[in-house]
């Protein structure tokens, strides 16, 4: 994300919520600031943000969005693996 | 050979061919082709022979021939590469090759080089010339046909491109997996400025919530401020798989501006309810004010100790007034409050608080000039405008300079009128606010005024700090001139017109001003109506206008107002109305009265809120302002029923 904020915040409720329904409690979550990390941005070449990068399980895949709502996240995060 | 003997051929082309072009140098072979064509329908008067490449080339540059029967030898050229220039000059012309029998590698190469058939010589008839014509015709159409459609494809495709890429909302192709397919200009402007392409970049699968067509989102930093991308979403077919077309739109510009309206309707808002307040804080603190006054009349002057607590609640409500004001100040709708004053002396006590608004990296000169002159000019405001610079100064240093204030008198000439027409000329006392900052471009210093204008961040400009260091000055009758250029610094002067030299034009007499040596105004038994729908103010009034030899009508709203004087129209001498009341406020008694035709004087009590006092005043109304004292509540009463010069001076 790009600096904190409510809607930062939001986001990253909605992406813990949204994991947790998906893959269980057990998954792992990092959040990331681009204004404190810029070479991670850099690296993942995320261009917008949120953006949400799932390492595990693979194949690595990503989302963009505001992550504001928590069942549209988890659809998506189903979806890809149908 | 063509044999004479053979059936006669299919002669439906007759009359299709104008102009046949026969390149042929060996005059034999010419006669014997000529002949062929003859009896497949080409009479010889439609041929067009030439013996060379270069003469054939001429003769097309001038009229396309309908069919080109080519000899592979010529003088001046042989093989496939004259066919191949033919070609070029005459695309869409039906072309049939005609070569000798050791030629047949050529032969075939000239196919390839867009010959549309080839005979050899003597060993082709009637019919197989026939059959060639047919083919080459038939060939050349259907080929002419698929350049066409392509051309066509690709006009389509073009315009497609360009309406993709010029526009400036960012378009991309993602795949199921959220890798870029597709990019145009303005998406790779607008998230990867620095990057040559984005196809096979991840960008990610958009999600959008339940019901919602776009989301916004945060781009990349753009000289390292964030920018706003609006990303609307919609699934396509691409290349037969799901995919996703992403529309970004660059929002930055617009929420700024957002924001800044965001900002300007909380300012009107703060306003509102700062008026609205004093409106009734005003009310509380003219009845304290009143009940001191009364008081003060009350008690024994024996009563020291007493007077001495009188005048300690006077005075805090005097303060407390002040207060009110300077909120007011800050909303721009309460009036200026004018008084006289030492603009070289003003300017030295503000020194202090300027100098604690600089950083401790900005080094403070001050110069006032020992003639400095009076001014009238409220001193809330003067501070106000001198914060307002000062803040602009401080800002454009933030590396550390020199700020510097200067005082002194200047004559203006008449040429300063033509740009400002509210300025007189003559003597001015001017103030020169001077920084070493980064100074400005013209493109800004011209817009410095406007409001809104502003070339800080959103936290910190509300682009009205110069709109109303312009406004003030206006309202004082003064100009401001702002001389910048980039790396010059910036020097702010502000010129007041000298209370010597110009008779003031707001000069008001406000309660808080009260000169108490002034001799007392009194009635002579003139009767007046009080419409006032504070039960104490109206109470304090009666008390003030009966104790000064006034006779006194009371009345709670202006209806009831409007009826009194109906009942008492010969009595009474003057209407003194509230302006904000339940029912019936007090213009529109004022309109009451002169629909009734009353000529008595009408004055006006306000607070500073609802509305300006100024604008009354540019009425013609006369208006007192809340909260006012005994003095100035008899002062106004006697000049509005005195004589014409004194009604003059009180607006």
């Amino acid at each position: 994300m790009t600096g904190p904020g409510p809607r930062s915040e939001t986001a990253a409720d909605c992406v813990r919520s949204a994991c947790a329904q998906v893959y269980g409690e057990a998954c792992r979550i990092e959040v990331v600031d681009r204004l404190e990390d810029e070479e991670a941005a850099r690296r993942e070449r995320v261009a917008l943000t949120p953006t949400l990068i799932r390492r595990h399980p693979e194949p690595e895949r990503s989302w963009v969005g505001a992550f504001a709502d928590t069942d549209a996240l988890a659809r998506a995060l189903r979806t890809s693996d149908a | 050979m063509p044999d004479g003997s053979l059936p006669e051929p299919d002669r439906a082309d007759a009359g299709t061919y104008q102009r046949v072009l026969l390149v042929e140098d060996e005059p034999s072979d010419a006669v014997v082709l000529e002949h062929a064509l003859e009896s497949v329908g080409i009479p010889s008067r439609v041929l067009l022979r030439v013996e060379s490449l270069g003469a054939a080339l001429a003769l097309l540059s001038t009229e396309p021939a309908d069919l080109a029967i080519v000899d592979l030898g010529l003088p001046d050229s042989s093989g496939a590469a004259t066919v191949r220039t033919l070609r070029k000059q005459a695309p869409d012309m039906p072309l049939i090759v005609i070569s000798a029998g050791t030629e047949s590698a050529a032969a075939i190469a000239s196919l390839h080089e867009g010959a549309d058939d080839y005979l050899v010589k003597g060993a082709y008839d009637t019919r197989a010339l026939d059959q060639a014509i047919r083919h080459a015709r038939e060939r050349r159409r259907l080929w002419s046909e698929a350049r066409r459609r392509t051309a066509d494809v690709e006009r389509a495709e073009r315009q497609l491109r360009t309406v993709v890429e010029a526009n400036t909302d960012g378009m991309l192709i993602l795949d199921a997996t959220g890798i870029v397919r597709f990019a145009n200009e303005s998406a790779r402007t607008l998230i990867a400025p620095e990057a040559g392409s984005l196809a096979g970049t991840r960008l990610g699968t958009p999600v959008l919530a339940a019901g919602e067509e776009t989301v916004e989102l945060d781009g990349p930093l753009r000289d390292g401020t964030r920018t706003k991308l609006e990303m609307r979403a919609s699934p396509i077919e691409w290349e037969a798989t799901p995919a996703h077309l992403v529309v970004l739109r660059d929002v930055t510009e617009h929420r700024l501006l957002e924001e800044r309206v965001r900002q300007s309707q909380k300012m009107e808002a703060l306003g509102k309810l700062t008026g609205g307040i004093s409106h009734d804080f005003n009310n509380v603190l003219a009845v304290i004010l009143n009940g001191t006054d009364a008081l003060r009349e009350m008690v024994p002057a024996e009563f020291v100790d007493a007077h001495h607590e009188l005048r300690e609640i006077d005075l805090s409500a005097r303060r407390a007034a002040g207060m009110v004001r300077r909120l007011l100040g800050f909303s721009r709708r309460g009036y200026l409050r004018f008084e006289s004053l030492d603009l070289g002396k003003f300017t030295d006590d503000a020194l202090a608080l300027m100098r604690r608004m600089l950083t401790d990296k900005i080094r403070f000169d001050a110069t006032v000039a020992e003639e400095t002159g009076t001014i009238r000019a409220d001193p809330a405001a003067l501070q106000q405008i001198f914060l307002n610079v000062v803040a602009n100064a401080r800002d454009a240093m933030p590396d550390g300079g020199t700020f510097s204030v200067e005082v002194c008198p200047v004559t203006l000439g008449e040429t300063h009128r033509a740009r400002h027409p509210w300025v007189r000329p003559g003597r001015y006392e001017r103030v020169s606010l001077t920084d070493t900052g980064g100074g400005m471009q013209e493109e800004t210093r011209s817009r410095i005024f406007e409001p809104f204008f502003t070339t800080k961040g959103p936290e910190t400009g509300t682009g009205l700090g110069m709109a109303m260091v312009y406004g003030l000055m206006k309202q004082h009758r003064g100009l401001v001139h702002v001389y910048s250029e980039p790396g010059e610094g910036t020097r702010v002067e502000l010129f007041f017109p000298s209370a010597a030299d110009v008779g003031h034009p707001a000069d008001t007499k406000g309660a808080l001003n009260v000169q108490r040596s002034r001799p007392e105004a009194g009635g002579r038994g003139e009767t007046i109506l009080v419409i006032e729908d504070e039960p104490a103010l109206r109470r304090g009034m009666k008390r003030v206008l009966s104790s000064a030899g006034y006779g006194v009508l009371l009345a709670g709203d202006g209806r009831d107002g409007l009826e009194t004087y109906r009942r008492n129209r010969n009595e009474v001498a003057l209407v003194i109305s509230d302006l904000v009341m339940p029912k019936l406020g007090g213009r529109e008694v004022l309109a009451g009265l002169r629909d009734e035709g009353a000529s008595c004087p009408f004055v006006l009590v306000t607070g500073y809120g609802a509305e300006s006092v100024e604008e009354l005043r540019s009425e013609g109304i006369r208006t007192i302002t809340k909260p006012w004292s005994r003095e100035t509540l008899l002062q106004a009463i006697h000049e509005a029923l005195g004589p014409p010069e004194a009604m003059a001076d009180s607006r």
